[in-house]
């Protein structure tokens, strides 16, 4: 009986954890910097807020997306822009330059709510409270008035300039290490793979009455790169590092987000 | 030919047992190694709340001298929190919690000492004091985030330790399970900072 109960328990434990996990929203897709879950914005605002975050990024290496959701789920605000900066993976993966600037409009599910959240590599550029003075200053005045866009994109012209001056470009040229560890992945499973083909075959010679270990051996060539996989590919880097460059924006690089920011409500 | 294929076969075998072992030992060190880095990124933000604390209490001073019984409430549970340190590799559940309690207490002292800050006008519009709360709203939430990082790290880790075969790696080399931090009761709530 406690057993089952044990099991149970865990087994709760578990749909409750998949539950708050689920509570941070998918970015949409394809993706794109700006996320208007809540439909605060205009098409055209939409279109000058996305031109304007694809070309900082591509510019600076910085990526600042802007997500608004109508409703927390009953979560803190500055929590779920961290939570959602370091799922999406917003910034890159080696200078971890990315903000999230979350917003949840004043609407029957509760008055309004704002967050930047910084990214690990951000934090020394954009202290906390330079976050809340621009809170403050920037958005609130704004977002009193019902003008979401008016607010986000003065908020947006004091955070550009400041960004910008941590990273640049340069920063940026060096800063992808992706493909190296891809290479060396790469290499070490094919290496495994001639391994395997090369003893298989010094066993499949063995005669004919050993069927069985010919196929095997066939396995074990697929398993060279799975033994492999776990210990080199493990390390989840996470949300979509590909597709750079088709058009707009290329995707999400990976950066990690440690709840630096700051927040407030209006 | 037949008799080569034999010990082939057997050598074959061991490299592939051989280069499992040494595989799911090295994930399973770097896997430790995570759990021990998403520690010491823990510690330091508590240690970032300790940080700020000296300047908040001078602060508040400053304007609420009087309220002795709670500066000196929350200086002395600071004391207290930051002597507990945990080496990483002493990760046991009842450190954790040690750390935890001491933790709480240093949170709920300031959570009284910035509930009575709301009596004071003054002190609230002071811009020093705006800057602390800033810092320190921005402090809790690390802490919250780096909270939750080590334990779903140490949750990996543990999932990994108990999977075969890793498992028998593990108890081999003595791969011990990592603490979870606990759901934040009352006692130990954030202190929210309302604006």
């Amino acid at each position: 009986m406690t057993k089952i109960k044990y099991f149970l328990a865990v087994v709760l434990a578990l749909l409750a954890a998949l539950i708050a996990v689920a509570d941070v929203p998918e970015p949409m897709k394809p993706a794109r910097l700006v996320n208007d879950f809540a439909e605060v914005f205009s098409p055209e605002q939409r279109a000058v807020l996305e031109d304007t975050l694809v070309r900082f990024s591509r510019r600076t290496s910085n990526q600042i997306t802007v997500v608004t959701v109508a409703d927390l789920e009953g979560q803190d605000v500055s929590m779920m822009a961290a939570e959602l900066g370091e799922k999406w993976g917003v910034g890159g993966s080696k200078n971890n330059n990315g903000v999230v600037i979350l917003m949840k409009p004043k609407n029957d599910n509760g008055g309004g709510r704002v967050a930047i959240s910084t990214g690990y590599g951000l934090e020394g550029a954009l202290p906390d409270a330079a976050c809340k003075m621009i809170i403050e200053r920037e958005m609130i005045p704004h977002f009193k008035q019902d003008d979401y866009y008016g607010g986000i994109s003065s908020a947006l012209s004091v955070i550009m300039p400041i960004a910008a001056k941590e990273y640049s470009i340069d920063d940026y040229a060096n800063s992808d290490d992706d493909p190296a560890m891809m290479f060396i992945a790469l290499a070490v499973a094919l290496g495994a793979i001639i391994l395997f083909i090369v003893l298989a075959n010094a066993t499949g010679k063995g005669g004919d009455n050993n069927d069985s270990n010919g196929s095997s051996g066939g396995g074990r060539t697929f398993g060279g790169p799975v033994i492999f996989g776990p210990g080199i590919g493990g390390s989840s880097s996470g949300f979509g590092s590909g597709g750079s460059g088709f058009g707009g924006f290329g995707g999400f690089g990976g950066g990690s987000f440690g709840g630096g920011g700051a927040s407030g409500g209006w | 030919m037949k008799k080569l294929s034999i010990p082939v076969i057997i050598i074959a075998v061991v490299a592939v047992i051989a280069i499992m072992c040494v595989s799911a030992y090295n994930s399973l060190v770097s896997s430790e190694e995570s759990v021990d880095t998403a520690w010491s990124q823990v510690e330091n933000v508590y240690q970032r709340r300790a940080d700020l604390i000296p300047n908040l209490v001078n602060t508040v001073k400053g304007y609420a001298a009087h309220e002795k019984e709670t500066l000196e409430g929350v200086v002395s549970a600071r004391a207290k929190a930051t002597q507990m340190t945990i080496d990483p590799t002493n990760l046991t559940p009842e450190a954790i919690e040690k750390f935890q309690a001491a933790q709480g207490e240093l949170g709920s002292a300031l959570g009284k000492l910035l509930a009575i800050t709301e009596n004071y006008p003054d002190l609230k519009a002071n811009e020093n004091f705006k800057e602390l709360q800033a810092q320190l709203e921005g402090t809790e939430n690390r802490i919250a985030v780096e909270r939750k990082k080590f334990n779903e790290t140490a949750q990996v880790y543990n999932t990994s330790i108990r999977k075969f075969p890793r498992s028998i790696v593990a108890s081999m080399f003595g791969f011990e399970r990592k603490p979870y931090f606990k759901a934040q009761e009352g006692a130990e709530q954030a202190p929210t900072v309302q604006f």
